[in-house]
């Protein structure tokens, strides 16, 4: 969010003035002192071509000064009962704000202030109402020189609401809107809660749906959206049940309530005139239910209770008796969404029997949901029901004779894999390959006649499909366990070239996941492969020496004493290294920017809260932040998180900045920069990580001047947002030079 | 509590028998929190103290979680009658063979009926990664719970614990009856279009010592009309009920017993009080 102007200079009085209230009052007449101190005399102007170099006003730090004291001695007043000498206090003070541009901030903060004691007093004694129309008064004549200031909106909101006038709020937040941009998702969020206060849903939804776009990971607009539908449902304007449905699967994945709450508005919008529908959005509520969990019959009181339906009913002699089954004439059997909610809903009622002990139950409740699945039915839901049937009978033998029930279910498993592989669906493509694999693993079946019904075939195509989401969507998954026993798969049938390649790749993945002793054990079995004549010695001779640096650095981080000069001098060699096989696929390829962000990182201890960080650390840290700010290095499980957490800390330490930690956002279509991708052990897709504009432009400055310049200049430099404030230039400093670097680094403004 | 199921309208009406877990006063309900690594091949990597370390500060994050995300009950880590339990590891878990591994809650507590809900933390292909460092595996699991959202279990979990055991029946021009819960709307950050379940007993002149019991969902509407009611929250009841057992009763026979939130809307602003003049120097768009 961009930070007008007006308000920086004031920052700087307020914290002269929070220190000075501490002193006693006698001492009151030193603030202005305290303040002009505090605030950097005017620089020379310097311009560049891309970086705005800005003088402040001079004369500027008085007025505000007495603009604070006046807000300060109110304050005073008012904790004292005082409230009408409060209030003078401040209106004297507003009256001699400077006139024009040069009072602005004056007047905006005296008209907060007043607002604020006004609102403060509503419904203390003085009369509500009253108080609350003045305070109004004074949030609208700030907001008519700022329309996009947050915190008056956010009061003016609550007051309109309780003087009862909600349609008051609609030029306000109109205006918000258009004046700051990047906060409208915000404004247009409060804006279509006041129309559906108005009862005007249609206008309401266009807001929400503005909202949801500005914000694709925040629920709020998402939940308000199917407000806007049940509002219509209400009013008997009959909102489309398959819009609703349609949003209810779009939002499944993020917004499980509201997705929910979208099926259950779709069911009540169609129930009585349109059964199809209805029936259809019943057997996608029941799937999603039953995704999350588990479906019970408490969950049934959601839905209408004067529908009365077979398909319901059927429903419910399911929950009660799953061992029975469900008749292939039934809804749930004939409907492809139906049937994809009982084989879901049957997967956890066989498990809570087979938990309870009672095989034979689990087996009656799985099978007779798998008598359901069709020919072409890919879904992942047939998937974990064919999965737990045949580790049923792997496990449990005196379930399966002869064997032919585990070979049936392993047929059904290969027609879900074909069908998967017919709609193209890289996730369950990959899970089918993957549950076959170590199925077969577990079995100690590599190889078959028919090559497919091999640990071997089905590890490799797991692999290869989650190249495949790599390219697609940019989804790493290092999947070092299935790379090490597909090696050991080719190892035992006696493919070494493959094996040899393929423990090869398990070490860059183990690496990549932080498993040193994982990234240890392959490459024993690289070297053992290569000593009866593999090769690839360029190759281990690399992965030999990241390995034994990330080892010896993880012995010195135990120590807290940082790398040494040994270590120091190896991991500055790698600063300069091009990145090699760019094109390959991971984990070949990005293996090296992602093992040096992690060296970098590693070579970077936590700081203490005492000490600055040395050079070394500063520069290493630097270095990390570097190689994801610039977009080139997937960040792997939670070490590189923490990793990241790290290094900020160190750069926004070194140079005093708040800002808040990386945080962690659901991978949502849409997301914008600045974004990093962050791949955890799931098979379910990337998340991403934000970082704040306060950190990113932490990292540009300490790119671009360099950790030398830093600490030097550490506390003349502030940085506000994407913008950078040099208090004061030491002698001899070039200042074109420095605004330059600073430009190139990405800095966007420098105040002086 | 026996309850006896009214054929339409969303209403149930019933001999109330006392719950001993009835409340009284006007705060909201308490859970009491835990988390647990109960998946056993990840027990066998980590050392005692190890996993009460990752346990603790996990805990922690879903405090500060639920008090955020659900802020009409109240979370602690001490003793409480309700308890929301969440593992890493569902109960049926193996060590052999390769499955995905949820996280696994599981509310409980006296006289409610166990619930379950369960999100996913590692895929089949990874829940073996070896775990080689505790603290990156806590952010893991912090990262993964961190994603989820606790407005999707409100169904289906939070909704069968009441938030309070009182609130007051109103008659207003428009309707027969209305109900004011006990919280402030600020209190709860509330929004109008949440819903709630009411359970209220309603007095009968024929058989005063068993009072029937009435199950009405409402809609949270914006403030209360009267000015010594503004900002508590006040809830209407859907249209179509059948309410013809309190219709016309006077309020002081209509009693509400427990309140149940069964859709929370949080305000987009509001909630907190104004901020003072040197807080809100900065812009923002709301809370």
């Amino acid at each position: 969010m961009s930070r007008p102007a007006v308000w920086g200079s004031i920052l700087a009085a307020l914290a002269a003035v929070a220190a000075a209230e501490a002193a006693p009052p006698a001492k009151a007449a030193g603030q202005s002192a305290a303040v002009q101190a505090e605030t950097p005399p005017a620089q020379t102007a310097v311009q560049s071509e891309t970086v705005q170099v800005e003088t402040a006003p001079p004369a500027y730090a008085a007025g505000q000064s007495a603009t604070v004291q006046a807000e300060t001695r109110a304050g005073r007043l008012q904790s004292e009962g005082k409230v009408k000498e409060a209030e003078q206090v401040l209106s004297t003070a507003r009256s001699e704000c400077a006139p024009g541009e040069a009072g602005k901030d004056c007047r905006h903060y005296l008209d907060y202030s007043l607002g604020y004691l006004y609102q403060s007093k509503a419904g203390t004694g003085e009369p509500r109402d009253v108080m609350l129309r003045s305070a109004a008064g004074s949030y609208e004549k700030l907001l008519s020189e700022t329309p996009a200031h947050g915190p008056s909106v956010d009061n003016l909101l609550t007051i309109y609401r309780e003087l009862g006038e909600p349609e008051r709020a609609v030029p306000v937040l109109q205006h918000a809107m258009e004046a700051d941009p990047e906060a409208a998702g915000g404004y247009a969020l409060q804006l279509g809660d006041v129309y559906l206060a108005l009862s005007q849903p249609e206008e309401a939804r266009r807001l929400y749906e503005k909202a949801a776009r500005e914000s694709p990971s925040d629920e709020a607009a998402v939940q308000r959206i199917v407000l806007t539908y049940q509002a219509e449902t209400r009013a008997a304007s009959a909102p489309d049940p398959g819009e609703l449905i349609r949003l209810g699967q779009e939002w499944e994945k993020r917004f499980p309530a509201s997705a929910r709450e979208a099926y259950e508005t779709a069911i009540r919008a169609a129930y009585r005139k349109d059964a199809w529908t209805g029936e259809r959005a019943l057997a996608l509520w029941a799937a999603h239910l039953a995704r999350g969990g588990s479906l019970t019959m408490h969950d049934l009181k959601s839905l209408p209770a004067d529908w009365d339906t077979q398909m319901l009913r059927d429903l419910r002699s399911y929950l009660a008796k799953p061992e029975s089954g469900i008749g292939q004439e039934s809804r749930w059997a004939t409907m492809r969404e139906g049937r994809v909610a009982l084989l879901l809903i049957a997967v956890a009622l066989g498990r809570e029997r087979l938990e309870g002990g009672d095989l034979q139950k689990a087996e009656a409740v799985w099978q007779g949901a798998a008598r359901l699945i069709g020919q072409r039915e890919p879904s992942s839901s047939a998937l974990e029901l064919q999965i737990e049937l045949a580790s049923l009978y792997s496990s449990h033998p005196e379930l399966d004779a002869d064997g032919q029930k585990f070979l049936s279910t392993e047929m059904e498993l290969f027609r879900g894999k074909g069908n998967a592989i017919a709609q193209a669906d890289l996730e369950t493509i990959q899970r089918y390959h993957t549950a076959l694999g170590l199925l077969y693993v577990e079995r100690g079946q590599w190889e078959s006649k028919g090559s497919a019904r091999g640990a071997i075939f089905q590890l490799r195509h797991a692999l290869s499909t989650a190249d495949k989401r790599w390219q697609a969507e940019g989804f790493y998954q290092p999947l070092a366990k299935l790379r090490e026993l597909l090696a050991d798969g080719y190892r035992k049938t006696g493919d070494l070239a493959g094996a040899l390649r393929t423990y090869l790749n398990a070490c860059r993945a183990y690496l990549d996941a932080d498993d040193l002793r994982g990234a240890e054990r392959t490459l024993a079995a690289v070297r053992a492969l290569t000593l009866a004549g593999g090769g690839e010695e360029t190759a281990v001779k690399e992965l030999a020496g990241i390995l034994g640096l990330r080892m010896e650095l993880t012995k010195e981080k135990g120590t807290m004493q940082g790398a040494s000069a040994d270590l120091a001098s190896r991991i500055d060699a790698l600063a300069g290294l091009a990145d090699s096989d760019t094109s390959a696929l991971p984990p070949q390829g990005g293996f090296g920017r992602r093992q040096r962000f992690k060296i970098f990182a590693d070579a970077a201890p936590s700081p203490t809260l005492t000490v600055l960080p040395s050079q070394t650390v500063l520069t290493n840290a630097g270095r990390a932040l570097d190689l994801v700010m610039k977009g080139g290095a997937t960040l792997v499980g939670a070490g590189d998180l923490l990793r990241l957490e790290r290094v900020q800390k160190i750069v926004i330490g070194a140079l005093g900045v708040s800002a808040k930690g990386p945080e962690v956002v659901p991978g949502a279509p849409g997301a914008v920069e600045p974004k990093l991708a962050l791949s955890l052990p799931t098979d379910t897709g990337p998340a991403l990580v934000e970082v704040s504009p306060e950190a990113i432009t932490a990292a540009r400055v300490l790119n671009g001047l360099g950790p030398d310049t830093v600490l030097r200049a550490r506390l003349e430099l502030r940085i506000r947002g994407d913008s950078v404030i040099l208090y004061k230039a030491a002698p001899g400093w070039d200042l074109k030079d420095l605004a330059d670097k600073l430009a190139s680094a990405g800095v966007e403004a420098l105040n002086i | 509590m026996a309850i006896r199921m009214l054929p339409a309208g969303g209403l149930t009406l019933a001999i109330l028998i006392a719950d001993p877990c009835a409340l009284s006063a006007a705060e909201r309900s308490i859970v009491q929190v835990s988390f647990a690594v109960a998946e056993p091949l990840y027990l066998d990597q980590l050392t005692a103290a190890e996993k009460r370390t990752i346990e603790q500060g996990v805990t922690g994050l879903l405090l500060r979680k639920l008090e955020d995300e659900i802020p009409f009950l109240r979370f602690a880590a001490g003793p409480a009658d309700r308890k929301l339990q969440v593992r890493l590891g569902t109960p049926d878990a193996s060590e052999e063979r390769a499955h995905d591994v949820n996280l696994y809650l599981l509310l409980s507590g006296s006289n409610l009926e166990q619930a379950t809900k369960e999100w996913k933390f590692r895929g089949r292909a990874t829940w073996d990664d070896a775990i080689t460092d505790p603290q990156a595996f806590r952010t893991e699991i912090e990262t993964s719970l961190g994603l989820q959202k606790f407005s999707s279990v409100i169904r289906g979990l939070f909704e069968r614990i009441a938030v309070a055991g009182e609130g007051e029946s109103i008659h207003l021009p428009e309707w027969d009856i209305a109900w004011l819960l006990p919280f402030k709307q600020t209190e709860l950050c509330m929004a109008p279009h949440s819903r709630v379940r009411l359970i209220t007993e309603v007095q009968t002149t024929y058989n005063p010592n068993e009072p029937l019991e009435l199950e009405a969902d409402t809609s949270v509407f914006a403030t209360a009309p009267r000015e010594e009611q503004k900002g508590r929250i006040l809830c209407l009841p859907d249209r179509a009920q059948d309410l013809s057992l309190v219709s016309g009763r006077p309020p002081e026979v209509v009693k509400v017993k427990e309140v149940y939130v069964l859709k929370f809307i949080k305000m987009a602003s509001g909630c907190k009080p104004p901020q003072p003049p040197a807080a809100a120097a900065g812009p923002g768009g709301g809370q």
